[in-house]
């Protein structure tokens, strides 16, 4: 009894030790809610999301980010379905692609982040502030 | 008894974000095989040293301190490194989360060159050139070299951008050793400058440049 509950109080202590020592990985991230603000919701056109420009893919990120259909899939599937990545998100293997680039020299540049688990499947979506303005 | 993990929480939040020594001083402290636990202090006080670690006995409270690293290697492990890094890492973790924060300042570095980072394209060059410098410059070159090979050897990674990255962490191993030989102080601000003359003479792959027009 006393065991388990050492394990389950150490448990809780180190998620919530790891959610309270912020983001592993630098910049900022924006909630689903806030991205439906920003960039309003339009349904996903895979094929419009690989060939549009980069502006365009903006409005498709909240339907992206909330469809849990995502979670699971390979490296391979997501760039089968998205295209080749072209944004960076702390090693070259996470897929994440542009959905708002830089303007002016100081403006801010978005993107979208099939964040990957120990086995290279998608553990979650976010939308990262890739750079900068700050 | 929750108090004592409401403390110890607490102790985390605040040493998580980053650990106050040299890099130059925990490879040091990697190299030397201090016990962790109680004699680590006194262990790390009596260190060997020599002309460039002389000044890391000062620090040794901070990296005495317990958790540090193994922590932050947990995080990178759930983040996704390769088999490769893995057997390399798990032999030294505190080199392995040295080398990630410098592949974190490498980018940085880079972002003073570019607006965004990017994959396939300059920046992208940018940070395995620079990333390559760093860890031979902070860690040492063999590890660097290995750790490079490690992180590239990722199956799920396509053949064009792995052999992009190769080359250009080759570059960098290189010109890290010609700009050691050649006795110069070896800045950020230099650094960048090679980057950016490599670039210029093409020496750097590139496999889609971002001022191409689509």
């Amino acid at each position: 009894m006393k065991k388990t509950r050492t394990f389950l109080i150490s448990a809780i202590f180190l998620i919530v030790a790891a959610v309270w020592a912020g983001p592993f990985w630098r910049g900022e991230t924006l909630s689903a809610t806030k991205v439906k603000k920003r960039w309003g919701q339009q349904s996903v056109d895979l094929a419009k999301f690989k060939n549009t420009k980069i502006e365009n893919r903006a409005n498709m990120a909240f339907n992206i980010m909330t469809d849990k259909s995502y979670i699971g899939k390979s490296v391979e599937e997501i760039r089968e379905l998205f295209g080749s990545t072209d944004g960076f998100y702390f090693i070259d293997i996470y897929p994440a692609y542009l959905i708002q680039k830089d303007q002016l020299p100081k403006d801010e540049t978005w993107q979208i982040v099939f964040r990957l688990n120990s086995k290279y499947k998608v553990r979650d979506i976010i939308v990262h502030k890739n750079c900068c303005a700050d | 008894m929750c108090k004592k993990y409401f403390l110890l929480l607490i102790l985390l939040n605040f040493y998580l974000p980053s650990m106050a020594a040299s890099p130059e001083c925990i490879s040091w402290f990697d190299k030397i095989k201090i016990p962790k636990g109680e004699k680590c202090l006194s262990s790390c006080e009596v260190g060997k040293i020599d002309m460039s670690t002389f000044i890391c006995r000062n620090d040794c409270k901070d990296l005495c301190k317990s958790t540090d690293f193994s922590t932050e290697y947990s995080l990178l492990k759930t983040y996704g490194l390769t088999d490769d890094e893995i057997k390399l890492c798990d032999s030294s973790p505190l080199k392995c989360v040295q080398s990630y924060k410098l592949s974190w300042d490498a980018e940085k570095i880079c972002l003073t060159q570019y607006s965004d980072s990017r994959t396939n394209e300059e920046s992208d060059a940018c940070r395995h050139f620079v990333w390559a410098i760093l860890m031979s410059k902070n860690i040492d070159p063999d590890f660097a070299e290995s750790m490079l090979n490690a992180h590239e050897n990722n199956p799920h990674e396509p053949a064009a951008e792995r052999a992009m990255d190769l080359s250009n962490n080759r570059l960098g191993l290189i010109t890290y050793q010609k700009l050691k030989s050649s006795n110069v102080q070896l800045t950020n601000e230099l650094v960048a400058d090679e980057f950016q003359k490599k670039l210029e003479s093409k020496a750097l792959v590139i496999l889609k440049s971002r001022f191409s027009k689509p």
